[in-house]
């Protein structure tokens, strides 16, 4: 018996999960603080120097702020105060992901952490749920002072009808957080995750907001093909069109079950190396193709041929052409690719991929999706 | 024959090091300095002239970034350091020849291109005369250039420096950013406050006309990203600043240790200036923000009569909180280091209440203070808002000075008006809202009897004045006086003074301050001919239009006062002599002001030969109406 409770001891006093938790969340601690002070600063704290009868006014007259196609989902005054709030909430989740996996990124720490007695799992468990945990803090605490302040005000239905807009941008936030592990635990220097990052969602917004346009497909709300590559684009899109919570849930689910499985299989060495040199990079390089091939190609049509159908123009597959060997070249310059030892016959390849990727999402918006009506 | 000198080999850099560089540092920027520049030439679209400039700045910027990390990280490292040190290369050579190398990759692609797009615009462009700004010619275009290029030099040389002076090209790429953002940001920002919360204080920089020669050193001193200026002026004063820049950079790379390691040598003191500005600027920018808020969202345009500082004071507090911890975050790779914030924190908020004391106080009665009766020698008065158009220039700073003492008498007493201790805007404490306060109450008090409460009659803007006492002191201010008929002072001051009231005249705020009617006078000086091509349709064009008449009329007195101004007294009789056509002013006279309207009436000469770009105004209003008959049917042009 007394073996056995020994042994229970032993067990509770070795680190696991809850060890990499406490050690993660104390790590992020005076940046979860000073994130947490920034949106009070945006939000309640700027309500209170507003005041209630100030607010008051300035909401009775017009209940929810316009856009010129309809409605934005909060008031005059509550709309910028989302909009702040919403971007201190992107940097939050860039930072305090930053510092919980930037040991991944140096070979002496990476070999401090692995060699202590944790499994992976725990390791990648601990750090994320202590991410987790402060990112639901701030944006709890900030929710509940502010509706303290309305019910104070004897205003709490403006604070109902806006805890909608709210939640929705929660859910981008830890989709953002989810998809940003993902680069993180990929990469091999923090430079690079967070271009690629970055990178990533401004090519696939872009591309696709293009693909859309020129088809005559982009209506309002968009395509759900827009948020998926894309989640801080929530941030900006939730004011006008909110989505359904299963579009939030399941990529944040796909997200993170893909997270933890590249952080198993991450091996040690990747610290340091630049994703140029990474074999899983190649596979990303179609879609800088494709920015890069419709950016060009939608330019110069525009500069040389904008009175032909966009897809029956000679100017603009030149353009799709040059700007998808532009956009490769690039990201390979950019991501460190070593591009005197690369065959050249890889880079035209992904090219082509890039310009396949267009071809096949051309031909899928103009078959799956009809052109919005116009209400004029 | 020739003795190799073996000190010749030591100072030898190799050239491999120096010029063989990755082909992309070429090949990328020349690739989009074609996308932005040559593609719209070659599509002969106009906007290629404005825009090229604009857009190889950018690239330009974005290159200088890439090619200083390129060429200078190696001196955050212990081992490419230790490498680059230990070449028997002297430091001088080391230095002239990596800079060398990095201006030409800066350089070299936008002079290419530049010189490319030249050829093809002689060759191919077809520029749209009837867009003035869209069709620059090539020589303003190349003018342009060299101004970027000096900017871009000097601009190359602080980022080195950054480099040079600090531990880590992260630190030295975000302090050179941090120091482009919050120097310009402190200047505006503390200058503004001043003049908001004492009012008569000149801002120098608002109240500039266009950026001065001083203006252009001190804010490009640490912020050569704004290129203050423009691109065409001051070319030889930031080329001097560039050289500076770069003798300063030699320098530091002279007296650079080789052993420095990221993390473990702290260089601090380049921390610290920024953190000093950015604490300065962010503190007083939470001032700002809280007290805006609060004045903004309080649902009225006008300033109120009661304005509380708490806001101000709880956003001032808030941005010092804000400053203090994100720097100490910063500096601290995540972490709350408490010392330095400490000393920080002295350092910061002891020279920020000094200064908020001083102006919240209204600094020893500043904006009240006057000359004492009887000791003003002279009064000299700076219109800003002299009635120019774009069919005339006039670069001059027009001033009026008054020295006749029943004239300072007057205009003393209408300062007075201004500065009474009983306007809200002189009340203590004061706030961002003080010099506004003042203003609305002058406009207030500006306006005619029982006018309405929400609706200000009265819109001029400040003038500045310098009074010069018999002692010789003088005091410069920016104030909105009580300048209008309903003031009793001012109507008898410019019946006395007709060089005053023509100059208020020629002002755009002339309409607030007093009712004119205008009439043209034919006089037996005109002749047939001159009669016949633009006297009379001159009248008729006036006739047709009321907006037109009072804008042309207003132009034509401005151009007729300031030549008045240059020739001097006696002028204007002579002119009145040989006139053929003459404008007549005369003043309303508000209900309950007992003025005799004959003591305002003006005669004023219309020479468009002899009186400088009054011809073009004439021809303008003519043209105008030209266009006007062109549109009805059956009606002769009177328009040559």
């Amino acid at each position: 018996m007394t073996k056995e409770g020994d042994r229970h001891k032993e067990l509770a006093a070795m680190p696991g999960t809850a060890w990499v938790f406490r050690q993660a969340l104390a790590r992020t601690r005076s940046i979860a603080l000073f994130f947490l002070f920034l949106t009070f600063l945006a939000m309640p704290v700027v309500l209170l120097i507003i005041g209630r009868q100030n607010y008051f006014d300035l909401t009775s007259y017009m209940p929810d702020s316009l856009y010129m196609d309809g409605e934005i989902y909060a008031n005059p005054v509550l709309f910028p105060l989302h909009l702040i709030t919403s971007l201190i909430t992107v940097a939050s989740v860039y930072l305090m992901s930053g510092a919980q996996f930037r040991y991944l990124f140096q070979m002496k720490t990476v070999d401090s952490e692995v060699s202590l007695p944790l499994r992976s799992g725990q390791q990648f468990l601990g750090r994320l749920l202590a991410l987790m945990t402060s990112l639901a803090l701030i944006l709890t605490l900030n929710a509940a002072f502010t509706g303290l302040i309305f019910y104070q005000w004897d205003l709490f239905s403006h604070f109902l009808d806006y805890l909608r807009l709210y939640l929705s941008m929660a859910g981008a936030a830890f989709q953002l957080l989810a998809f940003s592990l993902v680069w993180y635990t990929l990469s091999g220097t923090l430079f690079d995750a967070i271009l690629l990052n970055l990178g990533l969602q401004m090519a696939w917004f872009f591309s696709i907001l293009n693909v859309l346009s020129m088809s005559g497909r982009l209506g309002s709300p968009p395509s759900s093909l827009l948020w998926l590559l894309t989640p801080a684009a929530g941030f900006i899109t939730d004011f006008i069109w909110i989505r359904p919570l299963a579009q939030d849930l399941i990529p944040l689910v796909f997200w993170l079950v893909l997270s933890w499985f590249f952080f198993r299989r991450r091996p040690s060495e990747r610290a340091g190396i630049r994703n140029g040199q990474l074999t899983w990079h190649r596979l990303l390089q179609p879609l800088f193709a494709l920015f890069g091939g419709v950016s060009l190609g939608r330019f110069v049509y525009l500069l040389f041929d904008d009175l032909t159908p966009i897809f029956q123009s000679p100017a603009f597959y030149l353009g799709l052409l040059a700007g998808s060997l532009l956009g490769q070249f690039v990201s390979s310059v950019v991501s460190g690719k070593a591009l005197r030892k690369s065959p050249w016959i890889h880079e035209l390849l992904s090219s082509m991929a890039g310009l396949l990727l267009f071809g096949i999402l051309a031909v899928l918006v103009h078959l799956c999706m009809t052109p919005p009506v116009n209400p004029w | 024959m020739f003795k190799k000198n073996p000190s010749n080999d030591a100072s030898r850099m190799s050239p491999l090091l120096v010029w063989k560089r990755p082909f992309a540092l070429w090949l990328l920027p020349l690739i989009f300095l074609f996308l932005a520049t040559t593609l719209p030439l070659l599509a002969e679209r106009n906007f290629w002239a404005v825009s090229a400039i604009p857009l190889t700045t950018f690239i330009s910027l974005v290159v200088s970034f890439i090619l200083a990390h390129h060429f200078f990280s190696f001196l955050h490292s212990q081992e490419k350091s230790d490498f680059y040190f230990s070449l028997p290369a002297s430091r001088t050579r080391m230095f002239l020849s990596l800079n060398l190398s990095a201006l030409v990759h800066l350089l070299g692609p936008s002079l290419a291109m530049m010189a490319v797009n030249s050829l093809l615009a002689s060759l191919f462009s077809k520029a749209d005369a009837s867009i003035p700004w869209f069709s620059l010619s090539q020589a303003s275009i190349w003018m342009s250039y060299l101004g970027l290029l000096v900017r871009l030099l000097y601009f190359f040389f602080l980022l080195e420096i950054c480099y040079l002076v600090t531990d880590k090209s992260v630190t030295a790429n975000i302090m050179f950013i941090l120091i482009n953002l919050f120097w310009p940001l402190m200047l505006f920002l503390y200058s503004d406050a001043a003049s908001q919360m004492l009012p008569g204080f000149i801002n120098p920089i608002t109240t500039a006309v266009e950026p001065t020669a001083w203006m252009v050193l001190v804010f490009q001193l640490f912020s050569p990203v704004l290129f203050t200026g423009g691109l065409n002026r001051f070319i030889l004063l930031t080329g001097l600043m560039a050289l500076a820049a770069g003798f300063l950079a030699y320098l530091l790379f002279r007296r650079r240790k080789a052993g420095y390691t990221p993390g473990l040598d702290s260089i601090n003191w380049p921390f610290q200036m920024t953190q000093w500005m950015g604490v300065m600027s962010l503190t007083l920018l939470g001032g700002y923000t809280a007290h805006y808020l609060r004045i903004l969202t309080s649902g009225s345009l006008a300033a109120p009569a009661d304005v509380s500082p708490a806001p101000f004071l709880i956003g001032s507090g808030l941005g010092l909180l804000f400053s203090l911890w994100v720097f100490n975050l910063f500096a601290g790779k995540g972490k709350i280091v408490w010392r330095p914030l400490l000393i920080t924190l002295a350092a910061t908020a002891l020279p920020f209440t000094l200064w908020l004391a001083l102006v919240m106080t209204g600094a020893g009665g500043f904006s009240s203070k006057l000359p004492p009766e009887g000791q003003l020698k002279s009064a000299t008065l700076h219109y800003e808002d002299i009635y120019v158009t774009t069919l005339a220039q006039y670069d001059r700073p027009y001033t009026l000075v008054l020295d006749q003492a029943d004239d300072l008498a007057l205009f003393a007493r209408i300062v007075q008006k201004t500065v009474d201790p009983g306007n809200p805007g002189l009340g203590i404490p004061r706030t961002l809202s003080s010099a506004e306060q003042l203003r609305e109450h002058i406009r207030l008090i500006s306006s005619p009897p029982g006018y309405q409460d929400d609706y200000v009659y009265y819109y001029a803007n400040d003038i500045q004045f310098s009074l010069e006492t018999k002692s010789g002191q003088i005091l410069d201010r920016s104030l909105l006086l009580p300048l209008t008929v309903h003031n009793p002072d001012y109507l008898q001051l410019i019946r006395q003074n007709r060089a005053f009231y023509l100059a208020e005249l020629s002002s755009y705020g002339a309409y607030a301050k007093f009712g004119n009617d205008f009439s043209l006078i034919p006089t037996s000086k005109a002749s047939s001919l001159e009669r016949e091509t633009w006297i009379d349709p001159l009248i008729k064009a006036l006739q047709a239009d009321d907006y037109l008449s009072d804008t042309v009329i207003r132009d034509m007195i401005s151009r007729i006062n300031l030549h008045l101004l240059d020739k001097g007294q006696g002028a204007l009789e002579e002119m009145l002599e040989k006139a053929p056509l003459l404008i007549r002013v005369s003043l309303t006279i508000p209900r309950g002001m007992e003025a005799d309207p004959g003591d305002y009436e003006l005669l004023l000469p219309v020479l468009p030969q002899e009186i400088p770009s009054l011809e073009n105004v004439v021809h303008y209003a003519l043209g105008i109406y030209d266009n006007y008959l062109s549109d009805q049917e059956g009606k002769d042009s009177y328009y040559p």
